[in-house]
């Protein structure tokens, strides 16, 4: 799993359990510790949020049950490989969405990205590359050169987020991908806020 | 960090530069004909040195004897240009090194860029072989105005050739860098070399950037760019010249990127550009996005770097001032504070309707004397750290003798100066003298502003590094 990554190179994430039945599902509902999201685990599965994989704010084992059966059945066609059960983080009002990616380039070899995240990201192109290897420096410049700087310096009476963790963040995410070279990697959220920041989905190809 | 030395071929390229004497494989008797034009191009461009036109076939050419082979020439020969078709160049590349040739042009094109990857291979073998600083193959030749190699195919009364300067210019087409070169000859803008890379055989972008970098009549580089034979490499070289030399490109072919569909976000957003784009940015390398743009970034360079990021304004008319002003905001510049004797010194020198701040108007009418004024105020203010010098040549009260005030506050190297003439031919005219006396002169506020961004963001990374190497180093020499 992904995630498993992201911890080998301390990179912080929502808390998460895999589970393959529905029994699985309700135990790791109430470890993790309700509200919590459930998604579907399938290859045809990668926009997840289109095809509806994705189920937020499961409160209790009651909407656990019911979210689980709507997943197999939505998914009924399709190859369904289990359920990730993750920690609904609450988005405050500190909270900024990012998005953190990598891609290997022929010319240049793997190139990082950070940018504003949400499901518009194409559309604004809030973006900002660089070449890895970055160091704290780079991943300083890289949040400066996003236009919606001033957002995570706290606009419009927000508090400011947390900008050293997310830079050190970055310079994990560099050396995950130096190590590792992806064809394509993404952190989509990253959720970052006044105290830190965390990796809520996360896909390598 | 210790430098590595720098490899012998691409020391070979003084050879290519600067030679005392050259072969022209290939030359002919017909005016039609590239091997003609080279040979001309050298004898009607004043090169000293020796040329040795070399022709199986002929006796001699425009009056000068003419060489069956390289091997024939009793004397020393520095650099060849050869201009034989493909399937003679292996065998002239080879005689070249037996003669201890340490520089070649190779004009001839039918390799690579048609699918001959394996002949070119073999004339970068034997390149390396001898050591021979190889330029090419399918390239349009070099240029240097100071000793007057030229070995562009193109006739003199078509593409004009620049004056000397301390641009050099690199170009991986020879078109565009033909087109550029004649645009720059023509805007008065000087340049110490110009080079046609082409297939970049044995002599790559990144081995001319590194001779560049050493070259001492060099001060400003410039790329025209369509892709890099190794990125980390040209990254790793870049980021090392932009500590003491700046580098602006232009990267060609940024469309073509993100053609190929891709399954993630990042995917979908990064393209080739955005690769290139990256690496220009952590090597602070300047990059310009349109031709127009290639040079006025570059010919900022001649002036001192800047101290500051505060720009101070002198105007014959109000309204290019508020669009000066306007385009410092969007670059997000400041505008200089004119102190209190500045203001006091300007009320007392100029006529009473004059506004002594920031921009400073002088006037419609004001004439060359008021210019002075205004620039030596300047000048002594603290708070100026770039003056930009808008003159409006359409105005009765204005002469040439303003062009002289300019040029000689430059001369003076203390602060940069950069003046805006907009207009026809009369300003064209004074354009192209400020130009060629190294005052970087643009057609609008905004294309000023946006190159004195440019200069100022790397001013800052200059002396940033430049202080913290130069404390480093004392505190090593304390140790």
């Amino acid at each position: 799993m992904d995630f498993s990554l992201l911890s080998k190179y301390g990179i912080p994430f929502a808390p998460f359990k895999i589970a393959k039945s529905l029994p699985d599902a309700l135990s790791a509902s109430k470890e993790i510790g309700f509200p919590v999201v459930m998604k579907a685990i399938s290859p045809q599965a990668l926009h997840k949020s289109d095809i509806g994989g994705v189920i937020l704010g499961i409160g209790d084992a009651k909407e656990a049950e019911g979210a689980y059966k709507t997943l197999e059945q939505r998914f009924s066609g399709m190859k369904l490989e289990g359920v990730l059960v993750q920690k609904m983080l609450g988005r405050g009002k500190n909270t900024v969405e990012l998005i953190v990616g990598g891609k290997r380039d022929a010319q240049f070899g793997q190139l990082i990205m950070l940018g504003m995240g949400g499901v518009f990201v194409e559309v604004y192109r809030d973006v900002a590359f660089r070449v890895c290897p970055i160091g704290n420096d780079d991943a300083i410049e890289m949040i400066h050169e996003l236009k919606s700087f001033p957002i995570l310096m706290g606009a419009r009476g927000r508090k400011p987020a947390n900008i050293s963790s997310l830079a050190s963040a970055l310079v994990r995410v560099s050396r995950l991908l130096e190590k590792e070279n992806p064809s394509e990697f993404d952190i989509n959220p990253l959720l970052v806020d006044e105290h830190g920041c965390v990796a809520v989905d996360v896909r390598l190809l | 960090m210790v430098a590595k030395p720098i490899p012998k071929k691409v020391k070979n390229l003084d050879a290519v530069f600067n030679p005392d004497s050259i072969a022209v494989i290939g030359a002919s008797r017909e005016p039609n004909k590239i091997g003609h034009v080279i040979v001309k191009n050298f004898i009607d461009g004043g090169f000293a040195g020796r040329i040795y036109p070399i022709n199986p076939r002929a006796e001699d050419i425009l009056g000068l004897r003419a060489y069956k082979s390289v091997l024939d020439i009793k004397e020393k020969v520095d650099s060849a240009v050869i201009a034989v078709p493909a399937a003679a160049v292996a065998p002239v590349l080879e005689e070249c090194g037996k003669k201890g040739i340490r520089g070649v042009v190779l004009i001839t094109g039918g390799f690579s860029e048609v699918g001959n990857s394996e002949a070119e291979k073999k004339l970068a073998e034997i390149a390396n072989r001898y050591d021979i600083a190889l330029i090419g193959p399918n390239c349009m030749g070099v240029i240097t105005p100071g000793s007057r190699v030229d070995s562009v195919f193109l006739p003199i009364y078509k593409l004009g050739r620049p004056r000397v300067g301390n641009i050099s210019f690199i170009s991986q087409s020879g078109a565009v860098g033909g087109c550029i070169v004649d645009l720059a000859a023509r805007a008065g803008i000087g340049m110490s070399k110009f080079v046609s890379y082409g297939n970049a055989a044995a002599i790559d972008e990144c081995d001319l950037l590194e001779y560049l970098y050493h070259d001492p009549d060099t001060k400003i580089i410039v790329a025209y760019l369509e892709g890099v034979k190794k990125g980390k490499r040209f990254l790793e070289v870049a980021k090392r010249i932009t500590r003491k030399k700046p580098i602006v490109v232009l990267k060609a072919g940024r469309s073509a990127a993100g053609a190929e569909a891709a399954r993630s976000h990042t995917g979908s957003l990064a393209g080739a550009s955005e690769a290139y784009s990256a690496a220009f940015k952590q090597a602070n390398v300047i990059e310009a996005q349109t031709l127009e743009q290639l040079f006025d970034f570059a010919k900022i360079f001649d002036q001192v770097l800047p101290s500051g990021r505060r720009i101070g304004i002198i105007t014959n008319g109000g309204g290019m001032g508020v669009l000066a002003t306007d385009a410092l905001a969007d670059e997000g510049l400041a505008l200089s504070q004119l102190s209190d004797e500045t203001q006091k010194l300007l009320r007392a020198s100029l006529p009473p309707y004059a506004n002594v701040r920031n921009p400073l108007d002088i006037i419609g009418d004001a004439d060359s004397h008021r210019y002075e004024i205004a620039i030596n105020a300047m000048m002594k203010d603290e708070s100026v750290d770039v003056i930009m010098l808008i003159i409006l040549f359409q105005t009765a009260g204005i002469d040439s003798s303003v062009v002289n005030i300019a040029i000689r506050a430059s001369d003076l190297r203390k602060k940069p100066i950069i003046s805006v003439c907009s207009g026809g031919e009369y300003t064209e005219m004074h354009k192209r003298i400020l130009e060629s006396y190294g005052v970087p002169t643009y057609v609008s506020p905004t294309s000023a502003m946006r190159s004195i961004s440019r200069f100022i963001k790397y001013a800052e990374h200059y002396s940033k590094y430049n202080t913290a190497h130069s404390v480093l180093q004392a505190e090593k020499e304390r140790q």
